[in-house]
């Protein structure tokens, strides 16, 4: 069968059980909750194919001679993977349309100004029917990392605010007895947002759309009545976190449960910038700090390394944990090679999960980001998903043997 | 013109060998080698090799040949060793592989038992020097598979060609651009090719046959462009490997890369193209190139034809470089014998080139020794101000002297002489340089660039010969001389073979820059003159032995590894000047809350302080500043805007009668609507808005009970477009629009408050009070005094300095650093915001202030006396200054930017300009370095040297060429002033290691553009603004003109980038790739020309008063739709 027809039908089962158990399609559009737990009985049976994405920045580099095993025992900087190398590969011979400091428009795009980022763009593809198109998470302020289109979509840093987008969109709390109050407030938006396009004309016009196609999404939720009835997707006990080691970790865990849920197909996450001011508080310094050695090599920046794929390896245990890595797949991406020289070559990068045979380094001789967006975008066939005349070309070519 | 028999035995080899006998070998016709002994000793000698291509171009080479007795090769550069037995070969480094027609490469070793005589036969790529094959070479060697035993020698002239070019089928065209946009296409009329039976193939163009369509201009482009009348021929040579052809399949299609040498107006220069061949028949192959090679007219030194031709035809310009295109047809079939051309060897290369200039006359004449005696002629080529090389005579054969009036055209030129034989040119003369100044007695005259060989004959008779000197005794550097002397002085044991990396490409031991003005060593006390540094302090185990001629040609052969000048700086230094046609207007937008903006005005609306800001999703950052002009809501961020809204109305559900006055009613409805939404919408409600939101909060529309209506009411408000958007839209006004009274009362509120306007505020908005300039004015004036400026200046300093986050970052053993950095913000916070609103501040309030302010902490820190009579409401107190106070000197900026344990000047540095001076310093870019480990290997006992200071390392560790762009002038002069401040701010005299703290340093590029290291042409402020610590620094910035002008004009456009969302390095002169497009140049100059005129009034009449006038600028109060 081809993927088009799976997804149609995956689509259709799953319409088949909102309707047996009496659920309008609108309602299911209104709680993102109550549709990823719907979503998630259809798919439970779908395993083996890659249908979700987890795109992962990880600042910092590598020192490729500490990187690249010679047999299956990973060296010291990718040591932390380990326990995950069977369902890695790790990528040799990578580089960036952009390595170095202060271009992360390059990490999930390659500097583009006008075209999505690689996990938007996932999201307005294979995640189309998802509640939430696209989850971009990150430790570190960063507004330059997700763009649709011309429009860059800052990452959300604090952990209760992804939590409000994921579990809040629907008609919101309780307002009485009479029309859902969130019916009453987008119909004030509404008439607010109309006269403002009167004034404006064409000018700003996508502000104004982009506002209105909100408010229009919200309110064919809420009219379709009833309130989120929660379902059995566990919830966090945790939902603050102060500190990079504590926000990072937890950021982890809400992509998994968002991707568990079936809340999002694609989530993105983001450890540090590539500035490298992040403040690394459990080794107690700033990431840049260990980067360009004066005859103290390379212990910190090891250090530095280590702890940073260690973040990368707690996000792996938590999809391992949820059962994910076989419809997922992680990718992850950093910012430059050897951060000593700002380099670009082999730069740390690697995928894992689903349909990637693991626990070998594959050489792409000099491939970029953009080879490997448009190899796993295939993979995830997003150009035949139901919105995939939205899906980006990235390449002319792809990376062969993953 | 001699006979060209004789050519070998005059050639300039023979001179050569004549001098350097007995250690030099004769070979002829493939290669010519020469083995030199530069030292001996004992049991050992330095040898300098260099081998003369006389083949056709190659790209990679192999010099073999055999050891004598118990010879031992132990060290070499320039090559790589390969040692079987007795046989030694060397192969080309990675950097001198391409070795064209007549080229030379050279390489030098020590070597152990030398055998007194030089070895004699040597092979090159497998083929013997003299001209007979050898097969005792390495299997790499390309030719030899080609060579038959009966035409070995490459100089073969009446061997009949193996393959003959097909004039009538081939073709060869190339495209002139001109005006910018209208290509044509030309085309030579006359091709003649062959491919000799050795694969020498030679392509030869009369150049006569231009076929340009119109007579005239194939008459220009003879006269003007190809000088034809004396180089009358375009010649293109390459090696072909024949066996290879012959094997080729009919049918057959193969592309490879092809390199050849292309000779053209008296230039001769290796092209390397992509060339498709194919194998048509067993006796027909065509030839072309993948892509149309693209050829400079600079490098062919034709961009003053280029010009003379634009010139005399009118055109507005002509592209200088040209894609040429060709299909060349190869025949087999040779029946009548036809020989392979065969080209002229290059004439010797004019030596020892000297001039003078007579100041009075403007006469220059020049001085050359012809050790030519092939040449049919001599081209004397000037080079003026506008940097292109123009042949100013063409002289006969055997001439030695040039002169010419400069006709008071004042400037310096550079002159070169090349000789040549038909077409075919020699190398160039060394280049000289005569400066012609007005009314100036003294002339000059110094070397520049040259091109001259390192082998070449005439430069080794030459250094024999006594010092020469220009029209004022000044030493004339020779470049050919210095290679020589690099290597015999043993420069190259120290500086490796190009001042920064050994011939095994690991690091040099102690880098040398090239592009530096000036050098001063360690233990000197001035800057000097690199001819003068070498002189006093070269080399180190003998210095002052190298002084005079050779100090001088040392610096010209230095000098080489600098880009050529071209006379004009990559960047300009000229300020922005405001257009007199500028449309002054801002762009018209909505611009959504900030969190922080959000959560103020919740606030002062309702009383609602607990934290939103946690919740909302993440601001958009526009370069320093936060704002949300070009963020969408989507529905994401639509929802958490909703959820946010309910929770506060859920809470002032509770409270409504400390809110509203009033308890849930229909009355208390009316006043929500009435009272409380023109203050969340900050204007009046129109009267469909007033009946809707009426309807709702008193539970009519939607069935609920009053209080539930309320709360979906606010709710409501509180997540509205009106409320969320700053609205910037203005009603028509002229050819634009105007903020209305509101819309001004709310941009004056949340750039000078950073909340919502005031009841008085917007009073005076309904008042009509701020439809004037002076209204706007007083209501600022006004505004400034409120306790919220203070905060947000506060803010608004830690975020343009980089500080906000200060309280992260970690200081060894500095136990409560995060409290002591919230203290330095507050510091640096009152400090600016005294300076800003000062009513009797200036601009030097900014950065050197009389006084400063802590609290106990920091005064204990800093060890400053502490008497809290007087104190603040934070516990800070104003106190004399000493050497602190102003934003620079403030404990915030330098603990910010340092290291856990030390200061770091790279990173000062590099905050000060980019942040202060908004001149726009690169990130460094990607794979700069060598390798690093066996950097710090080479340095770890200089670094571990107790006398080792943090700025020596920082000098040693940034010397490399590529990283001294920016850090030999830029980067680390500036940072060493504020070596003084440790990594906490507080003033030091001494390092931890306990050596007294230099921090004397020069302020470079003092202009909006920086003028980096690498460019020859850069502007170097004189006189050299000198600068002595910190304190110092901070006197410059107020007080030097350009410094300061550059400063102030820096504070105002972060004012600007701040009140306008724009990000600021779209209001500096940068094309840096922030990520998203520029704004375009027209609504650049809008807000620009506002940048000036702010700079204007705080350098009239201050700070305060320039914050003033921050809304009455016309960008804000006039708007247009611009384009985006």
């Amino acid at each position: 069968m081809r993927y088009k027809d799976c997804f149609d039908k995956e689509r259709r089962d799953f319409l088949k059980v909102v309707s047996h158990a009496g659920i309008a399609a609108g309602l299911i559009q209104a709680s993102s909750m109550l549709a990823g737990v719907m979503l998630a009985r259809t798919a439970e049976a779908q395993t083996g194919t890659p249908t979700k994405h987890c795109l992962v920045f990880n600042g910092g580099g590598c020192h490729p001679t500490r990187w690249f095993p010679t047999g299956s025992t990973l060296p010291v900087q990718s040591a932390p993977l380990q326990t995950h190398y069977s369902r890695i590969a790790l990528l040799r011979n990578a580089s960036l349309s952009g390595a170095g400091h202060g271009v992360m428009f390059h990490r999930f795009n390659n500097g583009s100004w006008s075209e999505d980022s690689f996990d938007v763009n996932l999201g307005r593809t294979i995640g189309a029917n998802y509640p939430v198109k696209y989850l971009n998470l990150g430790t570190t302020a960063e507004s330059a990392l997700s763009r649709e289109g011309f429009n860059g979509r800052p990452l959300i840093t604090s952990p209760q605010a992804a939590l409000d987008v994921l579990f809040s969109g629907g008609s919101g709390s309780s307002g009485g007895s009479g029309t859902a109050p969130r019916k009453s407030v987008v119909d004030l938006h509404y008439s607010a947002i109309s006269s403002l396009r009167t004034k404006l004309g064409q000018h700003e016009k996508d502000k104004l759309d982009s506002h209105f196609t909100a408010i229009r999404e919200i309110e064919t939720a809420i009219d379709s009545g009833g309130s989120n009835s929660g379902g059995s997707c566990p919830t966090l006990s945790n939902t603050t976190a102060s500190g990079f080691d504590a926000t990072a970790k937890l950021h982890a865990d809400i992509v998994a449960l968002a991707l568990s849920c079936n809340l999002t197909a694609s989530a993105s996450i983001a450890f540090g910038t590539d500035a490298h001011t992040h403040f690394l508080d459990v080794l107690g310094r700033e990431s840049h700090q260990s980067h360009h050695n004066q005859g103290n090599m390379p212990n910190a920046y090891t250090e530095d390394i280590v702890y940073m794929q260690g973040l990368t390896r707690y996000l792996m245990d938590k999809i391992n944990e949820r059962g994910l890595f076989g419809s997922t797949i992680v990718t992850q991406v950093s910012d430059m090679g050897d951060a000593d020289s700002h380099g670009n070559s082999n730069v740390p990068m690697l995928v894992a999960g689903a349909g990637i045979t693991g626990g070998r380094v594959v050489d792409i001789g000099g491939k970029t980001q953009s080879e490997l967006y448009q190899t796993i975008g295939l993979k995830l066939r997003a150009d035949q998903s139901p919105n995939g005349s939205v899906y980006r070309n990235w390449a002319s070519s792809t990376i062969t043997g993953l | 013109m001699k006979k060209l028999r004789k050519l070998s035995a005059l050639s300039p080899f023979g001179l050569a060998l004549a001098l350097v006998a007995p250690t030099t070998a004769l070979a002829q016709n493939l290669c010519n080698v020469t083995y030199t002994t530069a030292n001996s000793w004992g049991n050992g000698a330095q040898i300098g090799v260099s081998v003369k291509n006389n083949g056709a171009a190659v790209s990679s080479w192999q010099l073999c040949w055999a050891l004598r007795g118990s010879e031992a090769i132990a060290n070499l550069w320039d090559g790589t060793l390969t040692t079987s037995g007795s046989n030694v070969c060397v192969s080309n480094a990675g950097y001198n592989g391409n070795l064209p027609t007549n080229g030379t490469a050279q390489f030098g070793f020590i070597i152990n038992n030398p055998v007194a005589s030089a070895p004699t036969a040597f092979t090159l790529n497998g083929a013997s020097c003299s001209g007979t094959a050898t097969s005792s070479t390495p299997a790499s060697s390309t030719p030899a598979s080609s060579l038959s035993s009966s035409s070995a020698s490459s100089t073969a002239p009446q061997t009949a060609a193996r393959w003959l070019l097909e004039a009538g089928k081939s073709s060869f065209h190339f495209v002139a651009v001109k005006n910018i946009s209208t290509a044509e296409t030309f085309t030579f009329n006359q091709l003649q090719g062959t491919v000799a039976s050795n694969g020498n193939a030679t392509l030869s163009i009369p150049l006569a046959s231009i076929s340009t369509g119109f007579d005239i201009r194939n008459t220009r482009m003879q006269n003007l462009l190809f000088e034809s009348s004396y180089l009358p021929q375009l010649h293109f040579t390459t090696q072909l490997d024949l066996a290879a052809l012959d094997a080729l399949p009919v049918g057959a299609i193969q592309v490879q890369s092809m390199t050849g040498n292309l000779i053209l107006h008296a230039v001769s220069k290796a092209i390397t193209f992509d060339a498709t061949i194919v194998k048509h028949s067993n006796t027909s192959i065509s030839v072309s190139p993948r892509r149309p090679i693209v050829v400079n007219s600079v490098d062919f030194e034709m961009n003053a034809g280029v010009e003379a031709l634009r010139v005399v035809a009118n055109l507005s310009s002509i592209g200088e470089k040209t894609p040429v295109y060709f299909k060349m047809f190869l025949t087999r079939d040779n029946p009548t014998n036809i020989a392979a051309i065969s080209l002229p060897a290059a004439p010797a290369a004019p030596a020892s080139l000297m001039g003078n200039l007579s100041q009075v006359t403007g006469d220059a004449s020049l001085n050359w020794a012809d050790v030519s005696s092939t040449e049919t002629g001599f081209l004397i080529r000037r080079r003026g101000a506008d940097g292109r090389w123009t042949t100013q005579s063409n002289l006969p054969a055997n001439s030695a002297s040039f002169t010419e009036n400069l006709l008071s055209a004042y400037g310096s030129y550079d002159y070169k002489v090349i000789g040549y034989r038909d077409s075919v040119p020699s190398l160039a003369s060394n280049s000289i340089s005569l400066v012609y100044s007005n009314g100036q007695s003294s002339s000059s005259s110094s070397s520049v660039g040259s091109t001259g060989s390192l082998s070449s004959a005439s430069s080794l008779s030459s250094s024999s010969s006594s010092s020469s000197s220009g029209g004022n005794g000044e030493l004339i550097g020779d470049v050919t001389r210095g290679a020589s002397l690099w290597t015999s002085q043993s420069c190259v044991a120290c500086h490796g073979v190009d001042g920064e990396k050994n011939a095994n490409g690991t690091p040099a031991f102690s880098p040398l820059n090239p592009n530096r003005s000036v050098y001063r060593h360690t233990q000197d006390t001035q800057d000097r003159s690199l001819r003068d540094f070498i002189a006093m302090w070269m080399p180190q185990t003998d210095p002052g032995s190298c002084t005079g001629q050779c100090a001088a040609d040392l610096e010209a052969y230095i000098l080489t590894w600098r880009r050529p000048a071209d006379g004009i700086p990559d960047n300009p230094v000229a300020n922005f000047s405001c257009p007199s046609d500028v449309s002054p207007y801002g762009q018209r937008t909505l611009r959504l809350l900030t969190k922080q903006e959000y959560q103020r005005s919740v606030r002062d609306l309702v009383g609602y302080t607990q934290d939103v800001i946690s919740r909302l999703p993440d601001d958009f950052i526009a370069g320093a500043f936060t704002n949300n002009n070009t963020l969408l809501v989507d529905k994401n961020r639509y929802t958490s805007y909703i959820s946010t809204a309910e929770r506060i109305a859920t809470d002032v559900a509770t409270r409504w009668n400390a809110v509203l006055a009033c308890s849930p009613s229909t009355t208390c409805a009316d006043k929500l609507v009435s009272d409380l939404a023109p203050r969340i919408f900050r204007r009046p409600l129109t009267s469909d808005e007033q009946t809707a939101y009426r309807g709702v909060a008193r539970g009519t529309t939607g069935g609920r009970t009053v209080a539930q209506g309320m709360e979906v009411a606010l709710a409501a408000m509180l997540s509205s477009p009106q409320f969320l958007y700053r609205s910037e839209l203005g009603n028509p006004s002229g050819a634009g629009y105007k903020l209305d009274g509101y819309e001004m009362a709310t941009f004056m509120s949340y750039t000078f408050t950073g909340t919502t306007p005031s009841a008085d505020l917007l009073a005076a908005a309904g008042r009509g009070d701020l439809n004037t300039i002076a209204g706007v004015r007083q209501q600022a004036a006004l505004l400034l005094n409120s306790a919220n400026t203070r905060v947000l200046l506060g803010d608004f300093v830690n975020r343009w300095l980089g500080t906000e986050q200060l309280e992260i970052k970690e200081k060894t053993g500095v136990a409560n650093f995060a409290t002591l950095a919230n203290d330095m913000k507050l510091e640096l916070g009152k400090n600016f915001s005294q300076a800003m609103l000062s009513s009797g501040s200036t601009f030097a309030s900014v950065y050197n202030p009389s006084y400063t302010h802590v609290n106990q902490r920091l005064a204990t820190l800093y060890g400053l006396s502490f008497n809290a009579s007087g104190a603040d409401a934070d516990g800070f107190v104003s106190t004399a200054a000493g050497d602190r106070g102003g934003i620079l000197l403030s404990g915030a900026f330098m603990s910010r930017y340092a290291s856990a344990t030390d200061a770091n000047m790279v990173t000062r540095a590099v905050a000060l300009r980019r942040r202060m001076m908004c001149q726009d310093i690169p990130e460094p870019p990607s794979g700069v370095s060598l390798d690093r480990e066996a950097l710090a290997a080479r340095d770890k006992e200089f670094f571990e040297n107790p006398h080792t200071t943090q700025r020596m390392i920082f000098d040693r560790i940034t010397s490399g060429t590529s990283c001294s762009n920016c850090h030999g002038e830029i980067i680390n002069p500036l940072g060493g002033t504020m070596e003084n401040y440790d990594t906490l701010g507080r003033l030091r005299s001494v390092d931890l290691k306990g050596n007294a703290i230099n921090a004397a340093g020069t302020f470079f590029s003092p202009f909006p553009q920086l003028q980096f290291l690498n460019d020859p042409d850069r502007v170097i402020h004189s006189p050299a603004i000198q600068v002595n610590g910190g304190k110092d620094l901070a006197r410059t910035i107020v007080e030097d003109p350009m410094v300061s002008s550059l400063a102030q004009s820096c504070l105002a456009t972060q004012f600007v980038s701040y009140s306008t969302g724009i990000h600021s390095i779209f209001l500096i002169d940068s094309t840096r790739d922030v990520g998203y497009s520029r704004i375009s140049k027209a609504e650049e100059n809008a807000y620009r020309c506002d940048v000036a005129d702010l700079t204007n009034v705080l350098t009239t009449r201050g700070p305060r008063a320039m914050l003033e006038e921050i809304p009455a600028l016309d960008s804000v109060m006039y708007r247009r739709e611009w384009a985006r």
